[in-house]
């Protein structure tokens, strides 16, 4: 009895170390596992409804801070990641890493080309949502929010999502990489009459 | 003896080579972005073997901007829908220029902004390459926010992050090619540095190495800030 009690307290005590540990260091493995460095395929005709399509494969594939890297299994397989931790190596994008890949831009800021990126590719590229805003790079301009199209961007300081569709109501459908408890998926929002939110393009669709 | 004499003279003129290149490649920078003098610091900082430059810091009041100040085509250029709460930080480096400001909170927690500009970067019309947008969670950032939208005087690329010092930092030493560049705290806002040292384009990615000296230059702790563009 005795040797079971202290076998007991001997578990728990080594199970609570172990959860502590793991809680303190916390990553997934899915970026190291799936992931890879691939360089992009140059592409000359883009449409925006090529585009959509490329976005709804990161659907349910969830969230990831500075992340860029998913697979197309409609389930997130890194729930639950600490949030804006760029190192927890988990699936999906965050907000500017999806827009960058799925806009299919270039890592240098004053190429204007198409790139298409593989989904486990693990790229982020270099705008944030406040430089998306401001409509930085060669591919990006400002637009008034008045005439945007279908994959044109919203964009604040802090947040980008696509136009995935217009409601009636004036809203939009919009699919975005929203964050660590919401995923990527496709919402209505109100950015449009949102002061805070510009309208953005990716220039030189085909259609 | 001849032999000896030329010995000497090839060793004298090595060693004069070498002392002329050293000397020249300690030659701190002299002027900052905007031409103005370098200035020396009034302390030697612990650690620091590198020549140090003193960047230039004001606080710029929101409501007394002059019309061609930094805070204000800032404002104008990258961020017409905030509102600065309190001053606005203007620094002024060797090869880079910024502007932070916490917005005024519309919802807590508050966030910061900042606006960045390198030597070699510039399109017609527009002063700012970069721009970040921070949140604070209890005073501090979950993120340095890194921006690699700029570049420096040869064209280098150059990576801007925020760091929050310590409570006792007075001085933010921070390595750059073949010199350091120090920035002092100001209007209790997170501190932004740049440097091209270590910026990796193809990851989106850059390292910052960091170390912070109390007024008298004592060191107060010295680190690697690793960043990514995140958000």
């Amino acid at each position: 009895m005795h040797v079971a009690f202290r076998f007991a307290v001997a578990f728990a005590a080594a199970f609570g170390l172990a959860a502590a540990g793991s809680a303190g260091a916390y990553h997934t493995r899915f970026v190291a596992e799936n992931c890879n460095y691939a360089a992009p395929t140059p592409t000359s005709t883009i449409t925006r409804d090529g585009s959509a399509q490329v976005a709804l494969r990161a659907r349910y594939e969830g969230y990831q801070w500075a992340g860029g890297c998913w697979n197309d299994n409609d389930r997130d397989d890194s729930p639950g990641d600490p949030p804006e931790n760029a190192s927890t190596g988990g699936e999906g994008g965050d907000c500017s890493g999806f827009t960058f890949k799925v806009w299919r831009e270039s890592l240098n800021e004053g190429d204007a080309g198409f790139y298409q990126w593989g989904m486990l590719r693990d790229v982020h590229g270099p705008y944030t949502a406040a430089r998306f805003k401001s409509g930085d790079g060669a591919p990006n301009v400002t637009v008034s929010k008045s005439v945007l199209l279908k994959m044109d961007a919203l964009a604040s300081t802090g947040h980008i999502g696509m136009i995935y569709a217009k409601n009636a109501d004036g809203t939009d459908q919009i699919i975005e990489a929203k964050g660590e408890s919401y995923g990527t998926n496709i919402w209505t929002r109100t950015y449009r009459g949102d002061s805070s939110y510009s309208g953005v393009r990716r220039t030189g669709w085909s259609s | 003896m001849r032999a000896r004499l030329l010995k000497v003279a090839v060793w004298a003129t090595l060693a004069g080579a070498l002392a002329g290149c050293a000397g020249e490649g300690e030659r701190p920078p002299e002027r900052l972005l905007d031409g103005s003098p370098a200035r020396s610091l009034p302390v030697e900082l612990e650690g620091i073997d590198a020549p140090a430059v003193l960047t230039r810091a004001r606080l710029a009041v929101p409501s007394d901007l002059a019309a061609a100040s930094a805070t204000l085509s800032c404002l104008r250029e990258r961020a017409r829908a905030l509102t600065p709460a309190g001053a606005a930080i203007e620094r002024v480096g060797v090869s880079s220029e910024s502007v932070t400001f916490r917005i005024a909170a519309r919802a807590s927690p508050g966030a910061v902004y900042a606006c960045d500009r390198g030597a070699g970067s510039g399109e017609p019309g527009r002063r700012w390459c970069g721009s970040s947008y921070g949140e604070l969670t209890g005073g501090r950032l979950h993120d340095p926010r890194l921006d690699l939208g700029c570049h420096g005087r040869q064209g280098e690329p150059l990576g801007f992050v925020w760091v929050e010092p310590a409570a006792r930092t007075r001085y933010v030493a921070v390595e750059q090619a073949g010199y350091v560049e120090v920035y002092e705290p100001l209007g209790g806002l997170p501190v932004r540095i740049s440097s091209s040292t270590d910026v990796d384009l193809a990851a989106s990615r850059a390292t910052f190495a960091v170390s912070e000296h109390d007024r008298s230059g004592r060191l107060v702790r010295r680190y690697r800030l690793e960043a990514v563009v995140a958000g």
